[in-house]
């Protein structure tokens, strides 16, 4: 029991803030990660020694998650998976500034990025911590969340995309950023040649 | 960016191929793809960053985790032992009282003697305390001889049921073995019976077709005698502008010649051989043989 206890505890933190991220209820987070670590106690028979403990932990708190997530959704209405399409697409001058210089503006949005990571689909979430938070490899989370891995590569696309959508639709409403327009040379002016005969 | 061609950015970005298979991103990149790549690398860096702040585990409920993995820990044991001994108890009880019923309705089968019959068992059931064995009666458990003959009246009953249901069975296959006898005289008979039926069909066919042969030969005949009535008429005539004087009935046929010619010319034929009322009244039950058929179709 000990070196169960010490195994969990080294990732607990880990552990909780996959749960904190993905349940949509926040007041159920506690019980679902009770829930998930117990009932890895009780079944701690079955995991395989020399095995990616941390992957084994990650598949019982989604299981946990996505059951919690099940029940939450009984009670509001369905998340459409399918706004990102909808929205205008990212190569816009607005992002590119984004793209310029990204940490200052995603210490602007502050709580808005969770605001807006809770607007992704479980699986999108679950994608998104796990490659970029919890370092897993595709197939590894293919595994945790028992999926092919194309569709993993999908949600983590889809999730990475509206991610930025969201960030960027609030951005612009509260004007954080103005749009980066690119200089363009006038038409009839050749502007290698002239960046060439600068250089000389 | 959710579209195909913008999937390099998330392959590179991840260091990965595309679902698809295709090397997008594995050629050398553009200045501009790259200047976008590292900005997405800081981006999403910086995402990541923003993600993993806060949310640390609460010491209250990992505290409340740990007490209950450590009540789970010993519960578990004494409880599985409790049911464990509580099962094993039930178990032992139901088997042995299986054990000892099981014991006397196979001595009571059998039909052991009395003075092989161990009573063993029957002192068990006493042992058990039943309820229903508690109450009176208590001499025919000391002496089960009523138990046993009871027994032995129902073999010998058992037996005699047996003898006599083996006699039915008995007659019952005799009388099958009959009704098949008769089932295959009857077959043999219609087996027969058939073969007759061809054969006087055959008979009719053959007496239709001589039939018709003879009313052919009748009208031929009939053609001919009036033919020669004709000629003879002639002949007379010619004879009277000589001068003869023949008279009619003056052959060397004689008088019964000409009242038999005379009666097969009055005879009526029909126009058609089905037509004949003896032949199409020809029933083939009473058909002998070919021969007779032809002489009634005349």
């Amino acid at each position: 029991m000990d070196e169960f206890v010490a195994a969990i505890e080294q990732y607990r933190n880990q552990f909780y803030r996959f749960v904190y991220r993905n349940a949509w209820d926040a007041s159920v987070v506690d019980d679902v990660f009770s829930s998930a670590v117990l009932a890895a106690f009780e079944n701690r028979d079955r995991f395989t020694p020399g095995s990616n403990f941390r992957a084994w932990m990650f598949r019982i708190l989604a299981n946990k998650c996505f059951v919690a997530n099940r029940e939450t959704l009984r009670e509001c209405a369905p998340l459409d998976d399918d706004v990102a399409d909808t929205l205008p697409a990212l190569d816009t001058p607005y992002y590119m500034a984004v793209l310029a210089d990204p940490e200052p503006f995603l210490e602007q949005c502050g709580d808005e990025v969770f605001a807006a990571f809770r607007k992704l689909s479980t699986a999108q979430r679950m994608c998104i911590l796990l490659k970029d938070v919890e370092r897993f490899s595709y197939q590894e989370i293919a595994d945790i969340l028992g999926i092919p891995v194309p569709t993993v590569m999908t949600h983590l696309a889809r999730g990475r995309t509206r991610l930025r959508k969201e960030l960027l639709e609030y951005a612009r409403e509260t004007g954080i950023i103005r749009p980066l327009h690119r200089p363009r040379a006038p038409e009839g002016i050749d502007a290698q040649r002239i960046q060439g005969s600068l250089a000389q | 960016m959710n579209q195909p061609n913008d999937e390099w950015v998330w392959t590179r970005l991840d260091s990965t191929k595309p679902p698809s298979g295709e090397h997008i991103g594995n050629g050398p990149l553009s200045s501009e793809q790259r200047e976008r790549l590292e900005s997405e690398r800081r981006f999403e860096e910086g995402l990541t960053n923003v993600l993993a702040k806060g949310g640390e585990c609460p010491d209250a409920v990992w505290q409340a985790i740990r007490a209950n993995m450590a009540k789970r820990e010993e519960a578990p044991r004494s409880f599985l032992q409790r049911l464990t001994e509580r099962r094993m108890v039930a178990t032992l009880l139901a088997a042995s009282v299986l054990v000892v019923l099981g014991a006397v309705s196979a001595l009571s089968f059998l039909g052991v003697p009395e003075s092989q019959a161990p009573p063993a068992p029957l002192a068990q059931i006493e042992a058990l305390s039943l309820p229903a064995l508690e109450t009176p009666a208590p001499k025919a458990f000391g002496d089960h001889a009523p138990l046993a003959s009871a027994f032995k009246q129902e073999r010998a009953n058992y037996v005699r049921e047996k003898a006599k249901l083996e006699e039915e069975l008995a007659a019952a296959r005799a009388s099958l073995g009959k009704l098949e006898q008769e089932r295959d005289a009857v077959v043999a008979e219609r087996d027969e019976a058939k073969t007759k039926l061809q054969e006087m069909e055959q008979d009719v066919q053959v007496a239709r077709s001589q039939t018709k042969a003879l009313m052919g030969d009748l009208a031929r005949a009939r053609s001919n005698h009036k033919a020669l009535t004709t000629e003879v008429s002639e002949l007379r005539q010619i004879a009277g502008l000589l001068g003869f004087d023949i008279e009619p009935g003056s052959t060397e046929s004689g008088d019964s010649a000409a009242e038999d010619h005379a009666q097969v010319l009055s005879m009526t034929l029909p126009a058609r051989a089905e037509e004949s009322p003896s032949v199409m009244a020809l029933e083939i039950p009473n058909v002998d043989s070919p021969a007779k058929s032809a002489e009634s179709g005349k």
